[in-house]
C-alpha cells in the first residue's frame, strides 16, 4: 500500500473522525460537523468504489455520486444490522462500523491496485472570477443571516393567553395553576382559583412580559372537589366575563411537573 | 443492451486561453443575488409586507436563466456543466429552506420527525406512528438523518435539513450522469437535468423531508448502474455493478414503497423492451429480478402494511377517473388552493399554461429526434415513453382524486421529460442554427419558462414565500400559540397522552408535544368528531376506543389545514361555530387549557 494516496487520506480520516466523535462533547456541532459528515456521507461510499471499480473506470462526477450513493447506503443497512443485534443506534458503535466499512474497503481497493497518488487540484482563477466567488459567498451569507433570523410579527398578528389548570403531582390534594403570555406584548394579570364554588386564592395583579409564564400550587380539600380557575387581565370590568376559564372536574389525570 | 448511437462529445472550441471553470463564478454569483432576493421576499412575508411575490419570482429567473442560457452552449466542459447543474439544483433547496427556516412545516414533515425523534430517543428502529402508521416501517430516511444528529450532534431539524440536501445533491449528480451516459452529450445531459426542475413538485414538495426525497435520487442512481451495467459485456465485469446496483436498490426498499414498486415495475419494462428490441439474451434480467425480490422481501417481512394503506389511494383515484369520464362527478379547480378557490393570478395562469405548452413542445422534439436517428437503447426508448406518458397524465389533473397520484407519478415521469426535452433541445439548437441568431437564450428562456410554470403548477401562489413561524417580540422569540399548547402538553402532562385533534395542531401534539396524536378524516374521522355540533352517544365510545385521553378543541379554520395552519394568524381568524367546540365542557371532562380558539379537554371522564 502505498503511503500518499487517496485511500489511505480516506482510512485515516474515517478513524480520527470515530477517535475525535469519541472525545468530543455530543452537542459541540461546530467541530463535529465536520469530522463526522464525511463519514456519514462520503467516505464509505468513496472507499467501495475503489474497491468495486478499476480507476478511470468512471468519470469524476460519477465517482461523487456513487461515493455519495454508497454512503448513504452503507449508513442504512448499518444501522439496521446494529438494531437487528439489539444494539441502541448511538454513535459510538455506528461510526465504528462505518469506519470499519471504510477501512475494509479501502484495504481490498488497495490491495487491487485501485489507490490514486494524491495530487493537490490547481485551478488558477482570475481576479474577477475570485471576486465574483467571494460576492458569491458574501451574498449567500447575507441571505443566510436574513433568512434565519425570526423577525417581528406582522402588525395584525392577534395575540392571547392561555390559562391552565391540573391536579398537582405526585396525587397532592392540590392543583397546579399557570398562565403563558402569548400576548405579542407585556401584559399584567390576575388569576382566581374556586374550590367547590368557593374563592380558595386569589392571585395579583402580575405583569408578564411578551412568552413569559407564572404558575402557582394551589392547596385544595380532600374528597377532590370541583376547581376552577379564571384570568383577567388588568383593566377590564369586574362585572364582564372572563378571559380564559378553566376546571378539574375529574380527578383523573394528574401532572408530572407543574 | 444496445448500447449508445452517439459517442460522447468534446465541447467544441474550447480554447487554451478559456478560463478553466468557464462561467461558473458568474452563474454562481446569479444563483447567489437570486438567494439574497427570495430571502428578502420571504422576510417581507414573515413580517406582513407586500411586494414579495415579484421578488421572488425575479430570484428565479436569476438562479435558472443564467444557468440555462450557459448549458445551452457548446463551449462548456464537462466539470462545469456538472457544477452549474449542482448550483441550481442546491440554490432551489435553499429557496425552500429559505421558506422554512426554522422547522418542519409540512404535514409529511412531522410525521417523520416523528419517527427520527424516536430513534434518537430510544435508539430503536420501526417505532409507532399514529398519523402515518406505514412510515417507520420505511426508515431508511431517519436512519441517515439519525446518525447525522448523532455523530454530528446536529438538532433534529438541522440533520433532516443536511439528509435532504445530500438527497437533492444525489439527485442532480444522478441525472446528469444518467443522461450524460444515455445521450452520449454533457450538453443533452445538462439541459436534461435543468428542465427535471421543471416537474411542479422539485422546488418545494420534493425537498420536504419525507421518504420519496431521498429514495427518488437512489432510484436515480440505480438506473445509472443498471446502463453501466448494460455497457459492459463480461460477467466478470458486470459483478461489480450489480453489486453496486443490489446495495443501491436495496437502500431505495427500505426508504420507500411507491418508489421501489416504481423501479421495480420500470426495469421489468425495461426487459421486456430490450427483448422486443434486440431479444431475450442481454437484458438486465438479473437486475430486474433484484429489485422485485428485494421488494417482495421487505414488503412480505417488515411492511405488510403497505397493501392497506396505497390500496385506498389507488382505488379511489381510479373509481374517480371512472366516474369523471362517464361525468358522475365534476372536474376540480386548475390553480386553485386546497378549498377549491381560485387563487392563481392570471399572468401565471399563462406562464403555466406556455411552460406545458414548451414542456410539449420539447418532448415532441425529443422524440422525432430519438425516432429519425433510431435510436434503440431499451432504457432510452423507455424514458422517451415515460415523457410522453407525462404528458398523458395531465389531464388527471382535472379529476379530483386522481390529480396527486397523477402528481406524484410525474415526479419519476419527469426522469423521462427531462431526458427528452434535453434530446430536442440540443437537436433544435443545432437544426437552426444557421436561421435563428438568438437560438440559445430562446431555448434558455424555454427551460426558465418551463421551471416557472413547473412552479405556479406545483404550489399555490400564496403559499410560496414563508410565513410568521417564529417571531420575536421584546428580544424574545416566540412559538405560535398551537405549538405553546402542545409543548405545554408534554412539559405538564408528560408523554403518554392520547390526542384527538384538528391536522395541523395534532401533528405539533406529534412532535412538539411528543404525544400519540390522531387527526383526519379516516379511521378514526377525528375532524367528523370535533366539527359536530352536540356530545353525541358514539363519542365517547369513539374516545374510548383510541384511549383518548385529551381533545384539543380549536375553533380556527385553519387548524384543519395541512399546508397553512402551522403558523402565527395573521388577522382575525376564520372561525368554526362555537357549539362544536364547547360540546366538551361537560361534567365528566376536565377543561385543562384554555388560550382563547383553541382549548384542551381532559376527556378520560366521558369513557
Amino acid at each position: 500500500m502505498r503511503a500518499r494516496t487517496d485511500l489511505g487520506l480516506v482510512m485515516a480520516y474515517a478513524l480520527a473522525a470515530c477517535l475525535f466523535a469519541a472525545v468530543l462533547p455530543a452537542h459541540l456541532a461546530v467541530l463535529r460537523t465536520p469530522l463526522a459528515l464525511p463519514l456519514v456521507l462520503l467516505l464509505p461510499g468513496y472507499a467501495i468504489v475503489a474497491a468495486l471499480f478499476r480507476p478511470g473506470a468512471l468519470r469524476p462526477a460519477e465517482v461523487g455520486m456513487l461515493s455519495l450513493a454508497l454512503s448513504i447506503a452503507s449508513t442504512i443497512f448499518s444501522g439496521l444490522l446494529l438494531a437487528a443485534i439489539s444494539v441502541r443506534l448511538t454513535a459510538p458503535p455506528w461510526m465504528d462500523v462505518l469506519a470499519a466499512i471504510t477501512v475494509a474497503a479501502g484495504v481490498r481497493a488497495s490491495v487491487r491496485g485501485h489507490g490514486r497518488e494524491l495530487v493537490a487540484p490547481r485551478v488558477r482563477l482570475r481576479v474577477a472570477e475570485a471576486a465574483a466567488l467571494a460576492g458569491a459567498l458574501v451574498l449567500l451569507s447575507g441571505a443566510a443571516v436574513l433568512g434565519f433570523t425570526p423577525l417581528a410579527p406582522p402588525k395584525d398578528t392577534p395575540g392571547t393567553s392561555a390559562l391552565w389548570l391540573v391536579p398537582a403531582p405526585g396525587g397532592a390534594n392540590a392543583a397546579c395553576v399557570g398562565v403563558i403570555n402569548q400576548e405579542l406584548k407585556t401584559t399584567t394579570y390576575t388569576v382566581a382559583v374556586d374550590v367547590a364554588g368557593k374563592t380558595a386564592a386569589q392571585f395579583g395583579p402580575f405583569t408578564l412580559t411578551a412568552g413569559g409564564s407564572w404558575t402557582r400550587v394551589v392547596a385544595v380539600k380532600a374528597g377532590r372537589p370541583v376547581v376552577t380557575a379564571t384570568l383577567r387581565k388588568a383593566g377590564s370590568a369586574p362585572s364582564a366575563a372572563p378571559y380564559r376559564n378553566v376546571a378539574i372536574r375529574n380527578w383523573n389525570i394528574t401532572a408530572k411537573a407543574c | 443492451m444496445t448500447l449508445l448511437a452517439e459517442p460522447p462529445t468534446q465541447p467544441r472550441q474550447v480554447t487554451q486561453r478559456a478560463s478553466p471553470v468557464g462561467w461558473l463564478p458568474w452563474t454562481m454569483l446569479a444563483i447567489a443575488v437570486g438567494l439574497l432576493t427570495v430571502s428578502f421576499a420571504d422576510a417581507l412575508s414573515r413580517t406582513g409586507r407586500a411586494g414579495g411575490s415579484l421578488l421572488f419570482w425575479l430570484a428565479i429567473v436569476l438562479i435558472v436563466l443564467p444557468a440555462a442560457l450557459r448549458l445551452c452552449s457548446d463551449r462548456v466542459r464537462p466539470g462545469e456543466r456538472v457544477a452549474t447543474v449542482i448550483a441550481v439544483g442546491m440554490g432551489l433547496y435553499a429557496v425552500k429552506l429559505l421558506r422554512d427556516p426554522f422547522a418542519f412545516t409540512y404535514g409529511d414533515e412531522f410525521s417523520h420527525l416523528h419517527n427520527l425523534q424516536s430513534i434518537l430517543a430510544t435508539g430503536n428502529l420501526f417505532g409507532s406512528n399514529s398519523v402515518l402508521p406505514i412510515t417507520p416501517r420505511y426508515p431508511g430516511l431517519e436512519v441517515v438523518a439519525a446518525l447525522v444528529s448523532r455523530a454530528a450532534g446536529m438538532s433534529a431539524y438541522a440533520a433532516g435539513v443536511t439528509t435532504i440536501a445530500a438527497g437533492r445533491l444525489l439527485m442532480m449528480l444522478g441525472l446528469y450522469t444518467l443522461y450524460d451516459r444515455l445521450t452520449g452529450s454533457p450538453r443533452a445531459a445538462s439541459i436534461g437535468a435543468l428542465v427535471y426542475a421543471a416537474t411542479p413538485n422539485f422546488l418545494f414538495w420534493s425537498g420536504q423531508f419525507a421518504y420519496e426525497s431521498l429514495a427518488l435520487p437512489m432510484a436515480t442512481v440505480a438506473l445509472f448502474l443498471a446502463i453501466r451495467w448494460a455497457q459492459e459485456h463480461t460477467p466478470q465485469t458486470r459483478r461489480s455493478w450489480e453489486g453496486a446496483f443490489a446495495i443501491v436498490v436495496a437502500a431505495v426498499v427500505v426508504t420507500h414503497h411507491v418508489t421501489s414498486y416504481v423501479l421495480a415495475a420500470f426495469l421489468l419494462v425495461l426487459c421486456l423492451i430490450h427483448w422486443l428490441l434486440h431479444g431475450r439474451r442481454g437484458a438486465p434480467w438479473t437486475l430486474a429480478a433484484t429489485a422485485v425480490v428485494l421488494t417482495i422481501i421487505w414488503l412480505g417481512a417488515v411492511a405488510s402494511g403497505t397493501v392497506g394503506y396505497l390500496s385506498p389511494v389507488l382505488t379511489d383515484a381510479v373509481n374517480q377517473v371512472v366516474q369523471t369520464l362517464t361525468r358522475e362527478t365534476g372536474t376540480r379547480t386548475l390553480f386553485a388552493n386546497q378549498g377549491g378557490a381560485e387563487v392563481t393570478p392570471v399572468p401565471e395562469i399563462v406562464v403555466a399554461l406556455l411552460g406545458i405548452v414548451l414542456l410539449g413542445l420539447g418532448v415532441l422534439a425529443g422524440m422525432v429526434r430519438v425516432w429519425k436517428e433510431r435510436w434503440r437503447n431499451p432504457m432510452l426508448v423507455l424514458l422517451v415513453l415515460c415523457a410522453a406518458g407525462y404528458l398523458a397524465t395531465l389531464p388527471l389533473r382535472l379529476v379530483p382524486d386522481a390529480w396527486e397520484t397523477a402528481s406524484r407519478a410525474g415526479d419519476f415521469l419527469f426522469i423521462g421529460v427531462g431526458l427528452t426535452v434535453g434530446l430536442g433541445a440540443v437537436w433544435l439548437i443545432e437544426q437552426v442554427r444557421s436561421r435563428v441568431r438568438l437560438r440559445r437564450p430562446l431555448i434558455a428562456a424555454a427551460v426558465t419558462v418551463m421551471f416557472a410554470s413547473g412552479v405556479i403548477a406545483g404550489w399555490p401562489a400564496n403559499q410560496r414565500l414563508a410565513d410568521p413561524r417564529l417571531v420575536v417580540v421584546d428580544g424574545r422569540v416566540l412559538d405560535p400559540p398551537s405549538v405553546v399548547a402542545a409543548q405545554w402538553s408534554g412539559r405538564t402532562l408528560g408523554s403518554a397522552q392520547t390526542v384527538f385533534a384538528q391536522d395541523a395542531d395534532a401533528l405539533f401534539f406529534l412532535d412538539n408535544g411528543h404525544q400519540t396524536a390522531y387527526e383526519g378524516d379516516f379511521a378514526p374521522n377525528v375532524q367528523y368528531l370535533l366539527n359536530v355540533s352536540k356530545l353525541q352517544s358514539w363519542i365517547p365510545g369513539t374516545l374510548r376506543r383510541y384511549h383518548v385521553t385529551l381533545v384539543v378543541s380549536d375553533r380556527r379554520v385553519i387548524s384543519a389545514d395541512n399546508l397553512f395552519g402551522f403558523f402565527f394568524d395573521v388577522g382575525a381568524p376564520a372561525l368554526n361555530q362555537a357549539a362544536g367546540a364547547n360540546k366538551f365542557d361537560a361534567p365528566a371532562a376536565n377543561r385543562l387549557y384554555d388560550s382563547g380558539d383553541l382549548v384542551v379537554y381532559g376527556v378520560r371522564g366521558l369513557w
